[in-house]
C-alpha cells in the first residue's frame, strides 16, 4: 500500500512520452498497486504512472469512484481497469466531455473525443487485456492513454472562448477528475 | 445612429452589468459586440453599441454612473469601418503555449505571431498556482497568412522560443458545424 504525490502542471514528467513495460513482473504489479492506492486516496477517476512520477506505460481507471448522483445512474463501467500498454486499437464516433485532471486541478475543459473505444493492454498478472466500452469510461482510457505521451487535456482544447473553464469550486476531497 | 466602444472595469461583484446596461437601454443604444469578464477580483467590460449621433448626454450618465460604482468607463466613438465586422477568418489557427511561468512568454510569444503577420483575435492566458511552482497557459486564436500553413508557424514559435522551455502548438481552427 503506498499512496504517492500526484504531480502537478507544469511538471516537465507530464510531458514525457513514457517508457513500455517490459514482462509483467513483480515490479509493474507493485506500480498498479500504487496507482491503485493513489486514485482511492483522491478525488479522480483515472490516474497514469507519470502523474505519480514514473515514465511508465500504465494506467488506472475506476468510474465506481463517481460520487452519487441523485436520480441518476452511474455510467456503465467495468470496475478497476488497472493496464499496462494500453493502446486503444479502434475507435468509433464522436462525444464532448468536461474533463477534470488530477495533475491540473483549477482548470476544467471541453474534450472532443472518441465515443466508442477498444483498448487492448495487459493486466497485472501479464494476462493479455482488451475491453470495449463507450461514454465516460471510454473517455477516461483515452484521457489516462494520453498521459503516456506526455498529452494533457491543455493540448485537446480547439476554441478558446468556449472549451477552458476555471473550476468554480476547489476539487473536493473525493469528486470527478482523471 | 452612430458605433461606440465602451470600455468599463471595477471590482467585482453583482450588478455591473445590470448598471451599465440600464444607461445604454435608458439612452436608446443597442448592445452590438461584447466580451465581458472576471479577471481576478475585477470585473471588465468591453462593449460596442450603437447610440444616439450626439454622445453628450450618454458620456454625462456614464460618468455619473462610473463615479458611484468606481468603474473606470472610457467611452470610444468608432467610424463607421471601424464599426465594421472582420471579414470571415480565411485561415484560423488555434496557438497554445504553456509551462512554467516567467516573465516573457507573452511578449517573445506575439513578437513571433506579429512578425508571423498573424493577426489575433483572442487572446487568453491563465496562471496555475502548483505549490512552488506557477505554471502558465497561453491560448491565441488568429488569422494566418494563406502563405502559412499551422505547422511551418508552429516550427516558428518553438524555434524561437524553445529555451523558455515551453510547450507549442498550431492547430488550425475547426470551422465547427452544427
Amino acid at each position: 500500500m503506498a499512496v504517492r504525490e500526484i504531480l502537478l502542471f507544469p511538471d516537465p514528467l507530464l510531458k514525457q512520452v513514457c517508457v513500455k513495460i517490459g514482462p509483467a513482473d513483480e515490479a509493474a504489479a507493485r506500480l498498479l498497486t500504487d496507482l491503485t492506492d493513489t486514485l482511492n486516496a483522491s478525488p479522480g477517476v483515472g490516474l497514469a504512472a507519470p502523474q505519480i512520477g514514473l515514465a511508465l506505460r500504465a494506467i488506472v481507471v475506476d468510474l465506481r469512484r463517481l460520487p452519487p448522483r441523485k436520480g441518476k445512474e452511474p455510467p456503465k463501467n467495468h470496475g478497476l481497469i488497472a493496464l499496462l500498454n494500453p493502446v486503444v486499437v479502434r475507435r468509433e464516433g464522436e462525444i464532448t466531455f468536461r474533463e477534470g485532471c488530477l495533475s491540473i486541478p483549477e482548470f476544467l475543459a471541453d474534450v472532443k473525443r472518441s465515443a466508442f473505444v477498444r483498448v487492448e493492454g495487459v493486466g497485472r498478472a501479464g494476462d493479455p487485456f482488451a475491453l470495449e466500452t463507450e461514454g465516460f469510461e471510454a473517455v477516461a482510457l483515452q484521457h489516462e492513454i494520453d498521459h503516456l505521451d506526455g498529452v494533457l487535456f491543455l493540448d485537446r482544447v480547439s476554441n478558446i472562448k468556449t472549451d477552458l473553464f476555471r473550476r468554480k469550486a476547489t476539487l473536493p476531497k473525493s469528486g470527478r477528475g482523471g | 445612429m452612430k458605433r461606440y466602444l465602451l470600455t468599463a472595469a471595477g471590482r467585482d461583484r453583482p450588478g455591473l452589468v445590470a448598471a451599465v446596461s440600464k444607461v445604454l437601454f435608458d439612452q436608446g443604444c443597442n448592445l452590438e459586440d461584447s466580451a465581458m469578464t472576471r479577471l481576478l477580483g475585477e470585473f471588465a467590460i468591453l462593449l460596442i453599441f450603437s447610440g444616439p449621433a450626439k454622445p453628450t448626454a450618454l458620456e454625462l450618465a456614464l460618468k455619473s454612473l462610473g463615479k458611484k460604482l468606481g468603474l473606470a468607463v472610457n467611452l470610444k466613438p468608432l467610424s463607421i469601418r471601424e464599426g465594421r465586422p472582420s471579414p470571415p477568418a480565411e485561415n484560423g489557427v488555434l496557438i497554445s503555449i504553456y509551462g512554467a511561468d516567467r516573465p516573457g512568454i507573452v511578449h517573445r510569444a506575439t513578437d513571433l505571431i506579429a512578425k508571423s503577420k498573424v493577426n489575433i483575435s483572442d487572446l487568453s492566458t491563465h496562471r496555475t498556482e502548483a505549490p512552488g511552482r506557477p505554471g502558465y497557459i497561453l491560448y491565441i486564436e488568429g488569422e494566418a497568412p494563406e502563405t502559412l500553413p499551422p505547422a511551418a508557424l508552429e516550427k516558428i514559435l518553438q524555434g524561437g522560443i524553445a529555451e523558455l522551455g515551453v510547450t507549442v502548438q498550431v492547430k488550425p481552427l475547426s470551422a465547427s458545424a452544427l
